[in-house]
């Protein structure tokens, strides 16, 4: 593939505007390009989805204590 | 797309090997899309979707299929699977158009989105889950070969090797296409459903009727529908398809050929799934006890009923879940580490750039391989522990799923409106409550009445 590609290498992005590679920036979208993704910022969370998160951070706890009593049971019943 | 939250500009453009194979891709489909090619775009377009499903009927999924068939015969369980598979669509037809829109991981865009604790707690559990779940797809490939006297750790390691010789390409769409076909042997159960000569009349019957339901409703039958109802979407499938869609280059103009993609997926494994069943059904009509059954014994228990090439052919079936599973599963891991620790996160990377992505890819695998050959290794525990995990990662994944494509600062227009959240939501809820009814059963088993 880099054989074929003119001005690239096998390390990957390389800082380029050679017209050779013009072609690439014409067929991807801006975000589809390695080297130019914009990075997401946090989201503005309401009340509501706050107290939805919190919810989730419950159930996590309520499931790992869950989860270890099946493993605790299984071992139990294995041995 | 209005509003987008960055925190950082543009940063200087520089073209890697990773675009160009990308861009070569999405060249393709501009230039049938201008030829109003229609078929040939689709070729182009389709695989996460039918990828996806496929790799949902997994070794364990199809045990379980085989199992319902001879613990139920023809009945309530063949509408009910298509339910399940309508479920299932709904739920990753957001993940399309989450990837196509955004071209972001769900991972990614977790650990963007709602920081940091969410985003490694996403990657922690859907690694730890996807590397128990790996270790069932190596029994399966394990039990389908063991049919034919291949030795287990041939069978093992030639999967694992067909694993790295894929993923070696070094290129999503090489990966793709081998995958699709082997996905395709998916289909084999539907000829083990012809030679068990399943009465028409019947099949038809039941999906007006949805039954007969033998023994009725009983603790065995709510555990069943539970276990069902719970496996029908899996964290893995969510993170999954959003990174192979990102992965392929899917853009918004794609979205539709997404939702053929999906589609069709969850057709062709429902057909594969009811075929499972109806394959089956010869064990429940003969009274056959089936209930302690593994991989391989429903091939051999068949032969009386479907001949020695229905019995091949199941087999190969089993091989063919087990191996498309692990090939999916390994890859979905993969994805989620480079996404959250901004990594590589392509099948198109280099092996140089790529060496992350391609060590996580690689070590899920052998971990669960090599497990799996261990001597005394805890494979009943694992095989029992797996679901119940699955159970603990759904959850947030799903809720974050419903977040993220209700959040119309990254979504747009392309965010749910009423009837997508009327569904989406109803069957988050549905998937919900039949996962944690189905941990707190397996966990409590007193608390189901005989």
């Amino acid at each position: 593939m880099n054989r074929e590609t003119p001005g690239l290498t096998e390390v990957g992005v390389q800082n380029t505007t050679d017209a050779s590679t013009a072609w690439v920036r014409e067929v991807l979208e801006p975000d589809q390009l390695t080297g130019s993704k914009m990075r997401y910022g946090r989201r503005k969370l309401s009340r509501g989805t706050l107290v939805l998160l919190w919810a989730l951070r419950v159930y996590v706890v309520f499931m790992v204590f869950i989860v270890s009593l099946a493993i605790w049971n299984a071992l139990h019943s294995v041995g | 797309m209005t509003n987008l939250p960055m925190d950082l500009n543009t940063p200087t453009a520089g073209i890697s090997l990773e675009d160009v194979k990308r861009a070569q891709d999405r060249r393709q489909v501009q230039r049938y899309r201008a030829k109003h090619r229609s078929w040939s775009l689709l070729w182009l377009l389709i695989g996460p979707g039918i990828l996806v499903m496929l790799g949902e009927n997994d070794g364990p999924s199809m045990i379980s299929y085989a199992t319902t068939g001879a613990a139920y015969g023809i009945g309530f369980f063949l509408p009910f699977i298509v339910l399940t598979f309508a479920m299932a669509y709904v739920v990753q037809e957001m993940t399309v158009r989450l990837g196509a829109v955004t071209k972001r991981g769900h991972a990614e865009l977790i650990y963007a989105r709602f920081g940091r604790f969410w985003g490694f707690f996403a990657l922690g559990d859907l690694v730890l889950g996807n590397l128990l779940t790996l270790v069932t797809e190596f029994i399966a490939i394990r039990a389908g070969l063991g049919f034919f006297g291949v030795p287990p750790a041939l069978a093992i390691l030639g999967a694992l090797l067909l694993n790295v010789a894929v993923v070696l390409s070094r290129r999503y769409w090489t990966w793709e296409r081998v995958v699709l076909s082997l996905a395709v042997f998916n289909l084999l159960f539907v000829p083990v459903a012809i030679l068990a000569h399943p009465v028409a009349s019947e099949v038809v019957r039941s999906f007006f009727t949805w039954g007969p339901l033998p023994g009725g409703v009983t603790g065995g039958f709510v555990l069943l529908i539970m276990s069902n109802i719970g496996a029908t979407v899996t964290p893995w499938m969510l993170f999954f398809q959003q990174s192979a869609v990102v992965d392929k280059g899917i853009t918004t103009a794609d979205i539709p050929q997404g939702r053929i993609d999906t589609a069709l997926g969850a057709i062709i494994a429902a057909v594969a799934a009811i075929a499972t069943v109806l394959a089956t059904t010869p064990l429940f009509l003969h009274h056959v006890d089936a209930s302690n059954f593994q991989g391989a014994d429903f091939a051999t228990a068949l032969v009386p009923y479907v001949g020695n090439i229905g019995a091949t052919l199941f087999a190969l079936g089993l091989f063919e879940a087990g191996l498309v599973a692990a090939l999916t599963i390994s890859l979905s891991s993969a994805y989620a580490f480079g996404e959250v620790t901004g990594s590589a996160r392509s099948l198109n990377s280099t092996l140089r750039g790529g060496w992350p992505f391609y060590a996580v890819l690689m070590a899920a695998a052998a971990i669960a391989a090599v497990l799996v050959l261990l001597p005394n290794a805890p494979l009943v525990f694992i095989t029992l522990i797996v679901n119940v995990i699955a159970v603990l990662a759904m959850p947030p994944a799903i809720v974050f799923l419903l977040l993220l494509v209700n959040d119309r600062e990254i979504m747009g227009q392309h965010a749910n409106g009423r009837l997508a959240n009327f569904f989406g939501i109803g069957v988050t809820v549905f998937l919900i409550l039949a996962g944690l009814g189905f941990a707190l059963i397996t966990v409590f088993p007193k608390l189901l009445p005989a």
